[in-house]
């Protein structure tokens, strides 16, 4: 299925940012090594850095490497992608309680 | 040199360690992806082979583990391979099973030394490797000449016939089993984590021959426990102040798109392509391993080689197992280029009109 011009240059406006993005924390990391490196190897609370840096690392860069292998028309089998939807489509058949009630007025 | 200066003996980092990192973590990464562990084995020891320190080597690998481990577990979530509950459950008794490892470590270095530890290490990658790696490859060959699915075995299939509460419905991985019987398998994959640094070669083997779960849905589930295991290992490694926090991001600039194109790469491939490329890394890396031993009973006094023969012993040890991983990714990237391929010319052919 081909994609609209739109989507295309949307899609391309986020691998875009997601770059700048990813370039940005690395830049960042790495332009203020040393202060980054005294901070991060102080231990005790300080041992929340880099558990906090490596989550946001992954979350930023994560999407961005996986926004690279979209655009790279690395995607998943489209049969995979269609019997995971249709296990998620079949809704629970929901029963209706059948039992007598007492009700007050 | 104690732990405090060996966080801050932290390496130099020049274009050939960047580049190495990268790459590494890339492989590692697409073979996580794919069979739900691994890479920590060629990680830590490339690290310090690159200087780092062995305490500093395991800290930054544990740090970039777990978010790894996230991303890929997210990505097969969303594949519907993923049973968090199953994930969950086995995490807490791999928890006890690494607590268990570390106090055997302890027992063996206070014993018999560091290079009584190493070879206690080598001997422990040695037995499970070939045994459980050896299973699961006869397993897979088996199915790929059949053709067949992936087959409960008759040690699952009983267990799951026990009624011993608590009892677990595992909706992902289609199974009803007691708690009880899930236990070993956690404690066998933290075990091994604290031994050899990848629960996962027992973990993943342990939830489709004992518990019952398929490859898929076994290996996808692996990456919960290992994200549990390493988020706790890393808070544990940070309050010492030993990660270095450069090498981690370094590595998941590579292993971020290597484990979400291992996952993709899970949706090619019929079950017993993951108990392949697992079983041949598992081999490889005995292999990898058993090179290593002669290095270790000649410094505990057991044996004597030449030192020129231990040297070449030890640097083919190595590349064996850096061996071990290409030849996953290999594997893994030529099946889902293959099946790609396929699936496309399917859609021109019935998308053709007439």
């Amino acid at each position: 299925m081909t994609q609209s011009p739109q989507s295309q240059s949307r899609k391309w406006l986020k691998t875009a940012l997601l770059a700048a993005a990813t370039v940005g924390i690395y830049a960042a990391l790495f332009a203020n090594e040393a202060t980054v490196t005294k901070f991060y190897t102080k231990g005790s609370f300080y041992a929340a850095l880099p558990v906090l840096t490596a989550f946001a690392f992954s979350i930023i860069h994560g999407a961005f490497a996986g926004q690279c292998l979209e655009m790279l028309g690395i995607t998943a089998s489209k049969s995979t992608i269609a019997s995971t939807t249709i296990k998620k489509q079949k809704q629970p058949v929901v029963k209706k309680d059948q039992r007598a009630r007492l009700t007050v007025n | 040199m104690d732990l405090i200066q060996q966080g801050m003996s932290f390496i130099d980092l020049d274009i050939f360690n960047v580049t190495f990192l990268f790459i590494v973590g890339f492989i590692g990464g697409l073979v996580s992806g794919f069979i739900g562990s691994g890479g920590a084995f060629v990680l830590t020891p490339g690290m310090m082979s690159l200087g780092v320190p062995a305490t500093v080597a395991v800290a930054s690998n544990m740090c970039h583990k777990f978010p790894k481990a996230m991303i890929g577990a997210y990505k097969r979530f969303r594949y519907g391979q993923v049973d968090i509950k199953l994930g969950l459950i086995v995490a807490v008794s791999a928890g006890v099973g690494v607590q268990i490892g570390i106090q055997i470590q302890h027992w063996i270095r206070e014993t018999w030394g560091e290079a009584g530890s190493n070879l206690y290490v080598s001997i422990a990658f040695l037995v499970v490797l070939i045994t459980v790696g050896g299973y699961v490859m006869k397993d897979a060959i088996k199915l790929s000449k059949s053709g067949e699915d992936s087959v409960v075995t008759k040690l699952a299939k009983k267990l799951q016939s026990i009624n011993l509460p608590p009892m677990i419905h595992l909706k992902t991985a289609d199974l009803t089993i007691s708690v009880w019987f899930t236990i070993p398998v956690g404690i066998a994959t933290g075990l091994l984590a604290a031994t050899i640094a990848v629960g996962g070669f027992i973990g993943v083997p342990g939830m489709i021959y004992v518990i019952g779960a398929s490859s898929l849905v076994a290996s996808a589930t692996e990456l919960v426990v290992a994200f549990v295991m390493g988020f706790s290992g890393s808070i544990n490694w940070g309050l010492h102040g030993l990660i270095d926090i450069r090498l981690t991001v370094i590595i998941l600039a590579g292993s971020l798109f290597g484990v979400q194109l291992g996952a993709i790469g899970t949706t090619y491939v019929k079950d017993y392509m993951i108990k392949l490329v697992m079983s041949t890394i598992m081999l490889m890396v005995a292999v990898s391993r058993g090179l290593a031993i002669p290095n270790y009973l000649t410094k505990i006094g057991l044996v004597e080689i030449d030192e020129q023969i231990i040297y070449w012993l030890d640097k083919t040890s190595f590349a064996v197992m850096c061996l071990a991983l290409t030849v996953g990714a290999v594997i893994i990237l030529g099946s889902m280029f293959k099946a790609k391929r396929a699936e496309t010319l399917l859609a021109k052919a019935s998308a053709a009109p007439g």
